[in-house]
């Protein structure tokens, strides 16, 4: 019993931060009806920006808001500057781009940061927490409580505020959102810049548990990948909810499937996808996509 | 008063010129309905007037600015604001949404909330459904709104493509009676693009017909419903 509370809360912890980088895919791919393989690589960038920020001697705090600030910028900037001229293009060109973006991003850290490991230490204590007798850790709980944070921020923003609104309507409908006086380049780049930032705070919670090194966001696409399917990529609060429900599989097969192991979980959220595809294509929270021919 | 003037334009879509040549001028607080069949180039012409095709030649000005150019989001929010032919809505956001993002365009608040206010008044109906997404909408309420969207960011021009397109008589009548209040309470300025001829010259003070891509024929709309060519051609007498 405790064990299986204990492998729970530990999946719980690692699907917020797949859901939280799924939230991120989702965020472009409403925007922009594309599917950002460069996402891992973006959050990495940020990650090793607010590590060499808090290497200088920032204090976590600054160094991290410095972090999210640039991420915005260079989301916004990567949007202006390049995706946008793929923007009409087909789905191919528009993923061979991304890819793209993720091998330079990748080698250019590398270039910069070199491939040994660096440690990121976290805001909280790496110490462990006992409740009733199941024991987890203050990181667990601070990725809880960021992600929902962001999720309820991410809420207010596209339900409440007037920027938020311009951006949906932007996504739906960009022809009557420019007659309606919106800047739908503008609105699209300010989608990649938040969805860079979303990657951002994820790249940040997880290093500390991963260590830092230019392949390490690898995996965590891959999971992110699968949560976004699941919960289905028209649907934010799906792809965070998509996260956790990969992070719970991925936790209880390494567990309690004896030849699953921690060597084939990569393998469970590849298997998750297909899965998911075959069964439910628009995912569990998804909109039919209908396309008018 | 000229509002809008458009001199020697042609437009299209890369090589292929939908217009040639167009002239047309349209007075402030006037209604000027442009009549054609299919593919006379009608929304063409509106598109190019919103900003939507970036390159066609010739002048166009609008309160005395050279609308060469420019954006199309730019064109919106010097209040020439263009409701698309067909829906045009989105679909996803509520009725109070949609009526939001077109209020925007107002300088401020309380502007917004008046305009939105009148518009509810226009379509009680928009009232009534304002909790639902745009895209649960009949077409005729959709019409509606997409006209109801326009007229919540207080524009000092609208241009209208087909508002009568594929709706029933009844919703028509209630589109065209909400657009006749606010032309003759408020004097808004209209560039009405029509195939529903006999609509269109009721409302408007003057007229020109568009025949594959080039003006024919033009007048006050009277002369143009009374002339025996236009009758029959495009008002089926």
């Amino acid at each position: 019993m405790q064990q299986l509370v204990q492998t729970l809360l530990d999946g719980v912890g690692s699907g917020m931060i797949y859901g939280s980088l799924a939230l991120a895919l989702v965020l472009i791919h409403q925007a922009t009806r594309i599917p950002n393989f460069a996402q891992g690589e973006m959050a990495m960038l940020s990650t090793f920006v607010a590590w060499e920020l808090i290497d200088r001697g920032l204090p976590w705090i600054a160094a991290v808001a410095i972090t999210l600030a640039l991420s915005m910028a260079g989301g916004y900037g990567l949007q202006r500057g390049l995706i946008r001229w793929v923007e009409r293009s087909p789905h191919l060109t528009q993923v061979m781009v991304t890819l793209g973006v993720f091998m330079v991003i990748n080698g250019v850290a590398g270039l910069v940061w070199g491939y040994l490991p660096k440690t990121l230490d976290g805001p909280v204590s790496s110490g462990s927490l006992r409740i009733a007798g199941v024991t987890t850790s203050w990181q667990v709980v601070g990725m809880v409580l960021v992600t929902v944070g962001m999720l309820l921020l991410l809420y207010l923003l596209f339900s409440r505020s007037r920027l938020g609104l311009q951006l949906r309507a932007a996504a739906q409908n960009p022809t009557s959102a420019r007659l309606a006086g919106i800047n739908v380049g503008r609105a699209y780049g300010i989608g990649w810049g938040l969805s860079a930032v979303v990657g951002a705070v994820a790249g940040v919670m997880v290093a500390p548990q991963t260590g830092l090194e230019p392949n390490f966001m690898f995996p965590i696409l891959l999971y992110a990948f699968a949560g976004a399917t699941v919960g289905g990529f028209s649907s934010p609060g799906g792809a965070v909810v998509g996260g956790v429900l990969v992070g719970l599989v991925e936790a209880l097969t390494a567990t309690y499937v004896g030849f699953i192991g921690t060597e084939l979980s990569l393998t469970v959220a590849l298997v998750t996808i297909v899965i998911v595809l075959l069964v439910r294509p628009d995912g569990l929270f998804g909109k039919k996509e209908v396309a008018r021919v | 008063m000229t509002l809008l003037s458009v001199r020697a334009m042609t437009a299209g879509y890369g090589p292929v010129d939908v217009l040639r040549d167009v002239s047309l001028e349209v007075e402030r607080g006037g209604v000027v309905a442009v009549l054609g069949s299919n593919g006379a180039g009608k929304t063409t012409l509106l598109r190019a007037l919103s900003g939507l095709l970036p390159d066609c030649r010739g002048e166009i000005t609008f309160d005395g600015t050279s609308l060469r150019g420019m954006r199309a989001e730019r064109i919106a929010r010097l209040g020439l604001v263009h409701v698309p032919e067909g829906r045009g809505t989105f679909p996803d956001l509520t009725v109070e949404e949609n009526l939001a993002v077109g209020a925007y365009l107002n300088g401020d608040r309380s502007a917004a909330r008046r305009e939105t206010g009148r518009v509810y008044e226009l379509f009680p109906v928009l009232k009534e459904r304002r909790r639902q997404p745009a895209g649960l909408l009949s077409g005729g309420e959709q019409q509606m709104l997409a006209l109801g969207r326009a007229l919540a960011g207080g524009p000092r021009m609208l241009l209208l493509d087909e508002p009568s397109m594929g709706l029933a008589p009844l919703v028509v009548r209630q589109i065209f009676d909400a657009l006749r209040a606010v032309v003759t309470e408020e004097g808004l300025t209209c560039l009405l693009v029509e195939q529903n001829a006999s609509m269109a010259l009721s409302m408007a003070g003057y007229a020109y017909i568009l025949t594959v891509g080039a003006v024919t024929a033009q007048g006050p709309a009277a002369d143009l419903a009374d002339d025996e060519t236009v009758r029959r051609a495009y008002l089926a007498l």
